[in-house]
């Protein structure tokens, strides 16, 4: 692991990206004037607005119920059969194909029909959020759970392991790397469903806010939210890395 | 009774023919090494005794029952060891306790007897990718210990131990033996570890695998390997291997160290 810099070098890299993307959004926003992008100076006070106002919550509980209610129902589902389809030599090659063609259609492309279907209503936007994230939560499961080495899973069966036995000792602990990675992106991929869902179904979130604002030439406020959901993304990895650090010493991802 | 008895078990895995009508008789509790060079099927026997292979034709029974599959009162220390990654030297040797449900208590005693067996006490808490090769080889073997099952097959389970740890190691199956009998399987490369363990050794010559001499060990039990290697019997034994495995195209070591 030396070619990894340590942890000092990591973060003085991290704060002097930072500080240059700020730099270069400042001097952008000065260029083109704030009618098309806000300065980071106009975009902070407009947060300490909208935050003191109250009215970013507004917007921000609708956003928060149906990405919860949406991305927990797309990782119960994405994750299960994730495994099933990833122990399952016959299921897994019935599915590939279906799967694959589903994950690489853009699913906004679904979204107008969706809201035809079953009605311009949070039901929709949970199920929109359920789409984007059930796919990749599925999809890296299946590929964690089919790394399993062979000769493992013949030890188990060399000690009379029964099919429960096999999942507990060998082919979980197999998947969850790929678990790991597939609530990651599953998770990112919600908050991008949540933001076209609100684009779409309108009324309500966090995507709403930044329609409406950006209708009336507000770019300082409609970046608010965008900050937000780029702060909460960033968050989810961190987190999701210092889980994989601790639940899989094993298998560590730099 | 944990008899084993191979009846002209041919083996072939498409068209090459792995083992040869083989036939084998082992009694209880009986030590036996199967000494061979690479290849010549020694692995696929233990293979096929453990239920893991399904013979071609023949059958092999245990104790009078034929095999079908792997049994819980049998266990095969596997050449490339497999631990789990996930767990901890402490886990991985508990694992097959765990399986048939010992309790916790009793579970942890035994594991921890094994583990200072094997010479890694310290080590409870490791996990595999923090060990060696030698010592991931003897969690390995206490793991499959720790069930003292009726039945022990070893694919080589000292191959990757430097020479003075393999005497160790071989110094403690011998009174692991003693205390506890069993019938034993052991495949190894090292004609001093199979004269210093066995009640008999099994030559085995490639292409197609068949026995070639089957020897009886003469010396009294319990057994010290220090002594062992001092006889004139023993360097007579020796050489009587020695010549019969000659002539294979791959030499075999003499020494503790095998030949791969
Ligand atoms: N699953 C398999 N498929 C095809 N050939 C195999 C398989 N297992 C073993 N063999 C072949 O059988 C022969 C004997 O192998 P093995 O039993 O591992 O020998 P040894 O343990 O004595 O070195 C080798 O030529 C090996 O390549
Ligand atoms: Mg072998």
């Amino acid at each position: 692991m030396s070619d990894v810099p340590d942890r000092r070098t990591v973060l003085l890299a991290r704060i002097g990206f930072g500080l240059l993307v700020v730099g270069l959004w400042w001097a952008l926003s000065a260029m083109l004037g704030s009618l098309f992008l806000a300065s980071p100076a106009d975009v902070v006070s407009s947060a300490a607005r909208v935050l003191g106002t109250g009215e970013f919550f507004d917007y921000l509980l609708p956003s928060l119920k149906i990405l919860a209610i949406g991305a927990a129902l797309g990782l119960l589902v994405g994750i299960p059969v994730g495994l099933l389809i990833g122990r399952s030599k016959r299921l897994y090659w019935l599915t590939e194909a279906p799967i694959n063609i589903f994950y690489s259609t853009p699913l906004v492309a679904l979204i107008p029909f969706l809201l035809v279907i079953i009605g311009f209503n949070d039901t929709t936007k949970i199920f929109i959020v359920w789409l984007f994230t059930v796919l990749p939560a599925l999809i890296n499961t299946a590929s964690g759970v089919r790394t399993v080495d062979r000769d493992l899973v013949e030890l188990s069966h060399s000690f009379c392991a029964g099919e429960w036995a096999l999942w507990r000792d060998i082919l979980i602990p197999t998947a969850v790397p790929g678990i790991i990675t597939g609530v990651r992106v599953g998770f990112i991929h919600a908050l991008t469903g949540v933001v076209l869902a609100d684009f779409y179904a309108g009324a309500s979130g966090l995507g709403y806010m930044i329609m409406r604002y950006s209708n009336r030439f507000d770019v300082a406020t409609a970046l608010v939210p965008v900050l937000f959901l780029a702060l909460v993304g960033a968050v989810s990895i961190v987190v999701l890395k210092g889980v994989q650090r601790r639940i899989a010493p094993w298998q560590v991802v730099s | 009774m944990a008899t084993i008895s191979a009846q002209s078990v041919q083996k072939s895995f498409d068209s090459l023919e792995v083992l040869s009508r083989l036939d084998l008789e082992i009694q209880d509790c009986e030590f036996v090494s199967i000494l061979g060079p690479s290849g010549c099927g020694k692995t696929t026997l233990l293979r096929t005794v453990a239920g893991l292979e399904k013979a071609t034709s023949g059958q092999i029974l245990l104790d009078g029952q034929p095999v079908t599959g792997p049994r819980p009162d049998l266990t095969l220390v596997f050449q490339n060891f497999r631990l789990l990654p996930w767990r901890t030297v402490e886990a991985n040797v508990g694992y097959g306790l765990r399986l048939r449900g010992v309790p916790k208590a009793e579970a942890r005693e035994r594991v921890q007897q094994k583990i200072d067996m094997v010479g890694l006490r310290g080590y409870e808490k490791k996990y595999p990718y923090q060990l060696s090769g030698g010592m991931q080889q003897r969690v390995g073997l206490a793991r499959a210990l720790a069930i003292d099952p009726k039945y022990l097959l070893m694919d080589e389970p000292f191959g990757a131990l430097d020479a003075q740890t393999r005497e160790l190691m071989q110094e403690e199956l011998l009174s692991i033996w003693a205390d506890s009998p069993k019938t034993v399987m052991f495949v190894t490369h090292s004609i001093d570890e199979a004269i210093v363990l066995s009640d008999r050794v099994v030559v085995m010559e490639a292409k197609p695998g068949r026995i070639v001499d089957d020897i009886r060990i003469p010396f009294e039990r319990p057994r010290s390997a220090v002594d062992i290697r001092t006889d004139p019997v023993f360097a007579e034994l020796r050489q009587h291997m020695w010549g019969l495995l000659r002539h294979e195209d791959r030499p075999v070591a003499a020494g503790g160290a095998p030949g791969e």
